[in-house]
């Protein structure tokens, strides 16, 4: 028998050669936490918050965590030695209440209230919730329709029997988290990890199990009202990574791209997340009880903020599931940004510059296209990242072109697509419009 | 011999000796999507294409390892049936038969264990595994033995599949045992590393104990790391002591060898002395 090792060989030494290469580069590891601080792009808000606390694990920094713990815990007496934040209107109909460490989200329907995560435990939902949900009008004729947990540890549901209980509501849970709740949770399926639509209370809820923090931990989109614009906010189930197990954590990751999947579908604008302090909603809820709430809300981070604050969070997994396998190689997502040359085209100019966090991306191909005429062309990014091509005709003031990077892929990098639109405008007078 | 060798010397035994049985067919559902197998550095011919399909069916999910050849449909290769019962967890891990020309049986075996080797890590530490080959019938809920176990004859098959190559770099199983337990203190978690010429010094060791308690260590001279479970989330909620601890090694990947990543579930009530003669974890820069 003649076995041909020819290949194999080769493939040794080939694999030798990169190892050894390895063996001075950086760890895998290291690149996505770098990787996670570069798709913050400068933002300062976001490496203080999404890129510190995403990473906490990997950048062997939990103090961070634990010290907002800590600092949360400097008020109060007894069980309630929390930080209380006041109950805080973050939208036209939803309102924060909860402290500084977790908190909850009551949401006012037509018919009734329904609640995102139910309290840390009985005492402190009798105490606060309740007073809160009776000054949102709460009665018989406009009761408590509905909860949604974004899972099942004891932070998120310590007070859902009471308020079953006391209150009397129906609460929602991810399956896999459902076991042996007095509460008895009518159950999201988690073994289904498609997003789809569920009403909770009335309220249309698009939902995506999310096993990672825990196996039942679900993450939502909702549509609330904003200045009287509807706006859809996401509520990140079970957010924090908090494990060093290896499938644990490939559910987390799996998790967090299925997540930045769903935000971009749902062009998600704004945040409502149960652990303020993780992604900064603090801030923001500090900002509002100081000077009110902005228009648009506080809470309304941009789509392009939330989808960055996923990537950056992808990285961050990406670097702790990589510590735990060493062998593990994946991909890094780059987050792209694409602007047109000059702030917006002109009847003679359209070109558009596709960046990241590395620098310009080059070779790459970028779609132009007329909103109005359905006009297109196409062309690929230069060395500096700029692509330009003619796509006529146009009309200053009145067309609108959408720049559009599709993506791409290698062994090595994930760019994600990026979209930019603007109007087209006067040679020259641009910037005086 | 001791007694583990001799088993893992058994189960590969039984396992090439049942390779040529028939096997049922494996697909995927229609709608189910194969993906590329996740890139590892335990495979050493990147350029064989394997592909990964994963489906659930109420309590089973069914995990297929796939190689795909010249845009050819994707020939399973491994099949990993995950069945949960109750509070357990069993992973029933088929090796299929292969149909492989002479010329490439080698390599593609060889490929197919290491990619195996790197899906089962990523499965649950704490279920238990059977192994079959051939499309014999394994039952992970009467024999199944440990994650560590299952991944130690993968290893051991890999390496009997390189035994005619001998540029291959060799795999170096490492094992975990718990250390002695010396402390009141049930947060307070250890083991010993060891690997083929004894007590493995200087190398990571993550713990875990659900919901989210965790802490890391390196090993000392004696190959034992210990380090005391921190609540990383910090809920203010009481956690169960008697929740199985999950230590894990990483990995080691170097041109000359690689030390194999595997886990070992710790006796839920283990502990050590208080951490005076631990060495927290500090990682520096390059280091794995």
């Amino acid at each position: 028998m003649k076995i041909n090792r020819l290949p194999y060989s080769r493939s040794i030494a080939a694999a030798l050669a990169a190892a050894a290469s390895l063996a001075v580069a950086q760890t895998q590891t290291d690149i996505h936490r770098d990787a996670a601080t570069r798709n913050v792009l400068g933002d300062a808000f976001l490496m203080q918050y999404a890129r510190a606390f995403y990473c906490n694990l990997p950048d062997d920094n939990n103090q961070i965590v634990i010290a907002s713990r800590g600092w949360n815990n400097t008020t109060g007496t007894g069980s309630n030695a929390q930080y209380r934040i006041p109950m805080t209107q973050i939208f036209d109909d939803v309102w924060f209440v909860g402290n500084h460490y977790v908190g909850q989200y009551l949401i006012k329907t037509p018919d009734g209230l329904v609640q995102v995560d139910a309290g840390n435990n009985a005492n402190e939902v009798a105490t606060f919730n309740y007073a809160a949900m009776q000054a949102l009008g709460l009665s018989t004729a406009y009761p408590l329709k509905g909860i949604f947990l974004t899972h099942g540890h004891g932070d998120h549901d310590g007070g859902a029997n009471w308020l079953k209980t006391n209150v009397g509501t129906e609460i929602f849970l991810g399956s896999a988290d459902a076991n042996n709740k007095a509460y008895a949770p009518t159950t999201i399926d988690s073994t289904d990890l498609s997003m789809r639509q569920m009403s909770i209370g009335g309220k249309t809820f698009w939902v995506l199990p999310t096993p990672g923090h825990t196996n039942g931990s679900t993450s939502s989109v909702v549509e609330v009202q904003d200045h009287g614009k509807s706006v859809r906010v996401l509520t990140n189930g079970g957010q924090s990574m908090s494990s060093s197990s290896i499938p644990a954590v490939a559910n987390y990751l799996d998790s967090i791209e299925r997540t930045y999947a769903m935000v971009k579908a749902l062009h998600v604008e704004g945040v409502m997340t149960p652990h303020i302090y993780w992604d900064g909603e603090g801030e923001k809820m500090r900002e509002i009880l100081a000077t009110g709430r902005t228009n648009p809300s506080q809470h309304v981070y941009g789509h392009e903020k939330v989808v960055q604050q996923m990537v950056i969070a992808r990285e961050c997994s990406a670097a702790w599931l990589s510590r735990l396998d060493a062998t593990a190689v994946l991909p890094v997502w780059r987050y792209n940004t694409i602007e047109f040359v000059d702030g917006a085209p002109t009847p003679t100019k359209v070109a558009a510059k596709v960046m990241n966090g590395w620098g310009p991306l080059t070779s790459q191909k970028v779609r132009f296209s007329v909103d109005e005429t359905g006009a297109s062309c196409t062309a690929m990014t230069d060395a500096d990242g700029v692509a330009s091509c003619d796509v006529r005709p146009l009309r200053p003031h009145k067309d609108r072109i959408t720049a559009k990077f599709e993506g791409a892929e290698t062994a090595d990098f994930v760019d994600l697509p990026a979209e930019a639109t603007a109007r087209v405008c006067s040679n020259g007078t641009c910037k005086a419009e | 011999m001791n007694r583990p060798a001799k088993w893992r010397v058994a189960l590969a035994a039984a396992c090439a000796l049942l390779a040529s049985c028939a096997s049922e067919p494996v697909a995927p559902p229609t709608a189910t999507e194969y993906r590329p197998a996740q890139r590892s550095t335990l495979v050493t011919r990147r350029d064989l294409n394997f592909l990964v399909a994963k489906w659930q069916g109420g309590a089973e999910s069914t995990t297929v390892l796939a190689r795909q050849q010249d845009g050819a449909a994707p020939r399973p290769v491994a099949r990993l049936l995950q069945v949960r019962q109750g509070p357990g967890l069993h992973v029933s891990v088929h090796r299929l038969p292969e149909s492989w020309t002479e010329a490439d049986r080698a390599d593609h075996e060889i490929a197919a264990l290491e990619h195996l080797y790197a899906l089962v890590l990523r499965q649950e530490p704490q279920a238990r595994y059977c192994l079959a080959s051939g499309g014999w019938p394994c039952d992970a809920a009467r024999d199944g033995v440990s994650h560590a176990r299952v991944l130690q004859a993968l290893a051991d098959l890999r390496e009997q599949a390189v035994v005619r190559t001998p540029a291959a770099v060799p795999w170096r199983v490492v094992e975990m045992q718990g250390a002695p337990a010396r402390s009141w203190d049930a947060d307070v978690v250890g083991v010993r590393a060891t690997g083929h010429q004894g007590p493995l010094a200087d190398i990571a060791i993550y713990f875990d104990r659900a919901p989210h308690s965790i802490c890391a260590a390196r090993t000392r001279a004696d190959g034992v790391a210990t380090c005391r479970l921190e609540d990383q989330h910090g809920d203010g909620h009481q956690h169960d002591h008697a929740t199985a601890v999950v230590a894990t090694f990483p990995g080691d990947v170097r041109p000359d060898r690689v030390l194999l990543p595997t886990t070992y579930v710790l006796p839920a009530t283990a502990g050590l002395p208080p951490p005076a003669f631990a060495q927290p974890l500090s990682f520096q820069p390059g280091k794995p």
